[in-house]
């Protein structure tokens, strides 16, 4: 007996991802055969420059699930919410899963364009690269410790407090730029893109944001459904007393 | 070298990542759907 209200969601879930998923992989077809090249002379790798079409994204994701885990942690202090611990939960998921798409993509692409993986003196890669770590203890934590209020209450906090790193990482390239470039999208001196590229990249955000929302539905499907499986098993324990 | 190699293994990386956390939401779902309908069945038989 499945509950008509979550098949529902997780059916909207599955076809959201399935459009996401269709979105990513044509921008990466897109990325990689039609949208043109970068300068030869100028860049060490051009053709690794086409990276970008998942990274930028990836890591613009990966701030929307990190927002998501603050409204959660936020949600979760006021009013002790289960809404709001599914969004923490769901929100640290998936700032695991993009931040650790961000900082192995951008290794990879900074060893061949930098010559250097790692740069500990750029401080967007490092408080990035803490932002992520700060997810991975809160997934680690939550499978590892009983589920109850205190840990909800110890995680919802490392959550609010490393959300502080999210404003830092997105203007530490504006305001302190050594190695990562600056924002691509905004107009100005060296940070303007082609139109096409452009196009390309936009296209990638608005999948990236759908993908985002699908397995936001399915994680906070899934969620629910682990609350009703608790649920049903006190029930049945109290028939069988 | 143009980092074709490079650009190859990020986008495997990246998809690898993603189809990982789709597998385990999928995995996950089915596991918890069936339990719910073992306990269902349980539950009518007491």
């Amino acid at each position: 007996m499945m509950y008509p209200d979550l098949s529902i969601k997780i059916r909207n879930g599955i076809i959201v991802t399935s459009i996401g998923i269709f979105g990513i992989i044509s921008t990466a077809l897109l990325g990689v055969f039609y949208a043109p090249g970068v300068d030869p002379i100028a860049w060490n790798a051009p053709e690794a420059q086409r990276i970008f079409y998942w990274h930028v994204p990836f890591a613009w994701s990966s701030f929307m699930a990190f927002s998501m885990l603050f409204i959660g942690a936020l949600s979760w202090y006021r009013n002790r919410s289960e809404w709001g611990w599914r969004w923490v939960s769901t929100g640290s998921d998936l700032g695991l899963l993009f931040g650790a798409g961000v900082v192995t993509s951008g290794p990879i692409w900074g060893s061949v364009e930098w010559g250097v993986p790692w740069d500990w003196g750029d401080l967007r890669l490092n408080t990035f690269a803490l932002l992520t770590g700060v997810a991975l203890f809160l997934v680690l934590s939550r499978r590892s410790q009983p589920d109850g209020q205190e840990t909800r209450d110890t995680l919802a906090a490392i959550g609010l407090f490393g959300f502080a790193l999210v404003p830092i990482t997105a203007i530490a390239t504006t305001l302190y730029q050594k190695r990562h470039p600056g924002i691509v999208v905004v107009d100005g001196e060296g940070a303007g893109l082609d139109p096409m590229m452009r196009a390309v990249l936009m296209f990638g955000t608005i999948s990236f944001m759908v993908l985002f929302i699908g397995l936001s539905m399915l994680s906070d499907s899934l969620l629910r459904l682990e609350d009703r499986v608790e649920q049903a098993k006190r029930r049945l324990d109290e028939v069988n007393q | 070298m143009t980092g074709t190699a490079e650009l190859i293994l990020a986008y495997a990386i990246m998809s690898a990542i993603i189809a990982f956390y789709v597998n385990h939401l999928r995995s996950s779902i089915v596991k918890l759907s069936s339990k719910i309908n073992e306990i269902s069945i349980v539950y009518e038989e007491e």
